[in-house]
C-alpha cells in the first residue's frame, strides 16, 4: 500500500516551526518563498518568542494553533527536531519536513539524534520527510517550501531527487527549457519516507504522468525493484543514477563476485524494473518533457524532413545508429511531394526541403510523412523553432543596412512569430491526428523564445538527441507491449 | 552425454548424492567458507544444474576403477576445499587415456600436495565453447545471477550480464542475447547452436539456489562447456557465509 502523500504535496495548512524574522536564516527563508511561491493554503509560522514575521502572526508552539495542521516544516537546529516530532505527534500532523541538517550525514551523534526522531514518528503516525532535505513542491497548491528560490511551472512531471542540489538545480532548467512539475520532494537523509515511498506514490498520483527520479543509493534494493516494475507498466519512470563505481567487491572469492559492481547490478535491477535509464542532467529532462507529452511510436521506423542535407545525412546515420530504421519512403508520398518543393529536392527519406523559405511547403511536406502508414515517428531538422533562426537574418539585415526602416523589422518579426506559431499548431495537430510523434532540431535555440513553445513542441539542441530520444519512446512502448503479452 | 547428467534432481533423489542442504550444513559446521568442486556440484545438481559424471576418490585403485566405469578419456583433478587454483598448481589432468595416467596423476598430486588428497574422476566433457554462470549476494539486491564468456579469460574480456534472483524466462533469454559474444551461441564453426532452454534453466536456478540457500553468498561455474548444444558445468565453486 503506498503512503497517501496527497496532503503532504497539497496541503490545506502548513506550519512553520522555527520561523524566524532573520534575514539570513531558513527559518526566514523558506517562508519567504512559500509566500512568494503564492501558497493557496494557509500558514501559521511557529516560534516561542511569537509576534509577527512577515506580516502573519507566530504561534509560540503547534498546540496554540487553533486549526487542523497538514504539514509542519521544521527549521530549528537539531536539537530542537525531536521536540517539534513530539508536538506533531501530539497534534495528530500527517506530515512533517524536517529541513534542519546534522542528522546521520554528520556523524555519530546525528545519527543517534536521526534514529531517536524516526522512533518518534514511527510509533505516532507522523511521516517524516528528511531530515537534511531542501524541502517540496507541489503545484497543485501553489506550494514550495524549498530552501532555494526556485518556482517551477506547473506540469505533469513528479520527481524525487536524493540530493536537493541536483533535484533543485533541475527544477532551474526545467524553468528555462520549458519542462513544468506536479510534485517535487528531496528525500534528504530518508530517516522514515524513502526514495521507493515516493515513487510508489507518484504511481499512483492521477496528476502525474512522467516519474523522474535521482539517485545516489536505495537503502531496500529488493522493494525498490517490486514498487517500479508495478508502476512502469503504466507509466514511465526516467532514473538518473549517480555515484556509480563498476569495480566489485576487492575480497571476492569468486570470478562472480570480482565481476559484479554495484553499477552492473544497479543496471540489471533498472532493466528487470522497466526503468528508462538517463546518463546526464539535461537528458532527463528533455525525456521526462517527450514522454509527458508525445505519443508513443507504435514501430521504430522514421521519417526524417530536413532543411539541409547534411543534417538528414547525420540524423540518418544518429537513428541507425540507435536502432531505428530510415524507411523508404511510398512513391504516391514522393508524388505529392514533388508538387510543393522545387525538382531538385531528395525525392527519399530523408525529405530535404533544399532550403526552401516556403512554410507552406514546409508544412505540406511534414503531414504528408506524418500521415504515411509505413513511418511511427519523425523527425523534424531546421524547421522547427525557426522564428528564432529568421529573426536573428531580419536583425543582422538592420543592423548592417541604414535603409531597412525598423517599423519593417517589426513587421517581419511580427509575421516570423505568426508563421512560428501556425507551424506549431500544425504540429501539435498533426500529432493528435496521427498519434505519432514528431521531435524537431534546430540551428540556434533560444531559451527565452522557447518557453512559450507549446509543450508538445520539442526542440532539441542536436539531431542525435532528437534520434535518441525517439529510440527511448519506441523502446518504452516495445517493454509495455511486452509486458502486457505477458500478463 | 548420458541421461543421468542432465537430470541432476533425479540423481540427488534417488539418494546417490547426498542432498544439498546436509552438504552446507556439513561444511560450515567444519567452519569452512568454501565448498570442494565436488560437494558444489552435488548442490547444482539437487538443484537440476547439468553436472559433469564424476567420482570421488581417495585411493589410486578407486581411482582407476571410476575411471573404467566412466570410460577413456577422463580428467583427474586434486578435490578439496582448500585447494584452489588448481590448474596453475598442476593439479589437473586432462585427457587421460590409461589406467597408468590415471595412476600417475594420483601419485603426482600426493606429492604435490605433500598430504592425502582426494582426486575427482571426470568424463571428459567435448566442447570448445565456455561459459561462466554464477551467483553472488550484492549487499542492495540480495541474490543475483551473472551469465557471460567463461574459461580463462573471464576477467579479461569482462564480457558479462546480471540479473537480480529471482529471474524469469525473459530476464534469463535476455542475458544471453546482452553479452558482446551472444553470437557463440548460435551456430558455431561447425557446432550445433546452444539449446538456450536449457542454458536459461541453468540461470533460473542459479538464482532459485540464492533465493533457496541463504548460506551460499557466491557461486562459480567456469567453464560451463557446451556440448553438443547442452550447457555441463564441468568445474565450480561455491563460497559460504552471509545470513543465517
Amino acid at each position: 500500500m503506498a503512503v497517501d502523500m496527497t496532503r503532504l504535496f497539497a496541503p490545506r495548512s502548513l506550519a512553520l516551526v522555527g520561523a524566524s524574522n532573520s534575514f539570513m536564516k531558513w527559518g526566514f527563508i523558506v517562508l519567504a518563498n512559500i509566500l512568494s511561491g503564492g501558497y493557496k493554503g494557509k500558514i501559521y509560522p511557529v516560534n516561542p518568542r511569537g509576534g509577527k514575521i512577515l506580516g502573519l502572526d507566530v504561534y509560540k508552539d503547534l498546540r496554540s494553533i487553533p486549526d487542523e495542521i497538514d504539514v509542519v516544516v521544521v527549521t530549528t537546529p537539531a536539537a530542537g527536531v525531536p521536540g517539534a516530532a513530539r508536538q506533531c505527534a501530539a497534534k495528530k500532523v500527517p506530515f512533517m519536513i524536517t529541513i534542519t541538517a546534522g542528522f546521520s550525514e554528520s556523524g555519530d551523534e546525528g545519527k543517534r539524534l536521526e534514529r531517536e526522531v524516526a522512533e518518534i514518528v514511527r510509533g505516532s503516525g507522523v511521516r517524516m520527510v528528511g531530515p537534511n532535505t531542501m524541502g517540496i513542491v507541489g503545484t497543485g497548491a501553489r506550494l514550495c517550501a524549498l530552501m532555494p528560490p526556485v518556482k517551477p511551472q506547473p506540469g505533469a512531471i513528479s520527481f524525487v531527487a536524493q540530493s536537493g542540489n541536483i533535484g533543485s538545480q533541475l527544477l532551474g532548467l526545467g524553468q528555462v527549457m520549458g519542462v513544468g512539475f506536479h510534485n517535487f520532494v528531496a528525500s534528504g537523509n530518508e530517516g522514515d519516507l524513502r526514495v521507493e515511498d515516493y515513487i510508489e506514490f507518484f504511481g499512483e498520483d492521477e496528476k502525474t504522468r512522467v516519474i523522474m527520479a535521482y539517485i545516489e543509493g536505495v537503502d531496500d534494493g529488493r522493494r525498490f525493484l517490486d514498487v517500479v516494475r508495478r508502476i512502469t507498466p503504466r507509466k514511465p519512470v526516467i532514473v538518473f543514477k549517480a555515484g556509480q563505481t563498476r569495480s566489485g567487491a576487492r575480497a571476492a572469492v569468486s570470478h562472480t563476485g570480482a565481476l559484479a559492481g554495484s553499477r552492473d547490478i544497479y543496471d540489471a535491477a533498472f532493466r528487470q524494473a522497466g526503468v528508462i535509464k538517463v546518463s546526464a542532467t539535461d537528458e532527463m529532462l528533455d525525456l521526462a518533457r517527450a514522454f509527458a507529452y508525445l505519443p508513443l511510436p507504435k514501430g521504430n521506423r522514421v521519417g526524417i524532413v530536413t532543411w539541409g542535407g547534411g543534417w538528414g545525412v547525420v540524423t540518418a546515420d544518429a537513428c541507425e545508429d540507435a536502432g531505428l530504421n530510415v524507411v523508404p519512403l511510398p512513391t504516391d508520398v514522393i508524388a505529392k511531394i514533388d508538387s510543393v518543393l522545387p525538382p531538385y529536392w531528395s525525392r527519399g527519406n530523408p525529405v530535404d526541403l533544399v532550403g526552401t523559405l516556403n512554410r507552406e511547403a514546409h508544412r505540406v511536406a511534414l503531414e504528408l510523412i506524418v500521415g504515411c502508414p509505413s513511418i511511427d515517428g519523425i523527425i523534424a531538422l531546421g524547421i522547427f523553432g525557426a522564428a528564432t533562426f529568421f529573426s536573428e537574418l531580419v536583425a543582422n539585415a538592420s543592423n548592417l543596412s541604414e535603409n531597412v526602416p525598423p517599423e519593417l523589422v517589426q513587421t517581419y518579426m511580427k509575421e516570423i512569430r505568426r508563421e512560428d506559431e501556425k507551424f506549431e499548431s500544425t504540429v501539435v495537430t498533426l500529432m493528435d491526428r496521427y498519434n505519432k510523434p514528431i521531435v524537431g532540431a534546430t540551428v540556434i535555440r533560444n531559451p527565452q523564445a522557447e518557453r512559450d513553445v507549446p509543450r508538445q513542441v520539442l526542440v532539441f539542441s542536436t539531431p542525435e538527441k532528437a534520434a535518441r530520444a525517439l529510440w527511448r519512446l519506441y523502446e518504452y512502448q516495445r517493454y509495455r507491449e511486452s509486458v502486457h503479452r505477458e500478463t | 552425454m548420458d541421461a543421468t547428467e542432465r537430470a541432476g534432481t533425479e540423481e540427488a533423489e534417488k539418494g546417490s548424492r547426498p542432498p544439498a542442504a546436509a552438504v552446507i550444513e556439513s561444511a560450515l559446521g567444519e567452519g569452512r567458507t568454501t565448498l570442494s568442486e565436488y560437494e558444489s556440484k552435488i548442490v547444482l545438481a539437487a538443484y537440476g544444474v547439468p553436472v559433469v559424471e564424476e567420482r570421488l576418490c581417495s585411493t589410486a585403485e578407486e581411482a582407476r576403477r571410476a575411471a573404467e566405469e566412466i570410460g577413456y578419456p577422463v580428467a583427474v583433478k586434486a578435490c578439496s576445499p582448500d585447494i584452489t587454483h588448481k590448474t596453475e598448481r598442476g593439479l589437473v589432468a586432462l585427457g587421460l587415456m590409461l589406467p597408468e595416467g590415471v595412476q600417475a596423476a594420483f601419485e603426482n598430486f600426493q606429492r604435490e600436495t605433500g598430504w592425502g588428497v582426494s582426486v575427482v574422476v571426470q568424463r571428459m566433457v567435448k566442447g570448445r565453447r565456455e561459459f561462466l554462470a554464477g551467483m553472488k549476494r550484492d549487499e542492495t539486491f540480495g541474490p543475483c545471477v551473472l551469465f557471460g564468456v567463461g574459461g580463462i579469460m573471464t576477467e579479461v574480456l569482462r564480457d558479462v550480464s546480471f540479473r537480480v534472483a529471482p529471474l524469469t524466462l525473459r530476464d534469463a533469454r535476455e542475458m544471453m542475447s546482452e553479452i558482446k559474444s551472444s553470437a557463440l551461441l548460435d551456430e558455431f564453426r561447425g557446432a550445433v547452436p546452444v539449446d538456450r532452454g536449457e542454458l536459461a534453466a541453468v540461470l533460473l536456478n542459479l538464482g532459485r539456489i540464492g533465493m533457496e540457500l541463504p548460506r551460499v553468498r557466491e557461486i562459480d561455474i567456469n567453464p560451463l562447456v557446451i556440448e553438443k548444444g547442452h550447457p555441463v558445468a564441468v568445474d565450480a565453486l561455491m563460497v559460504l557465509g552471509g545470513n543465517s
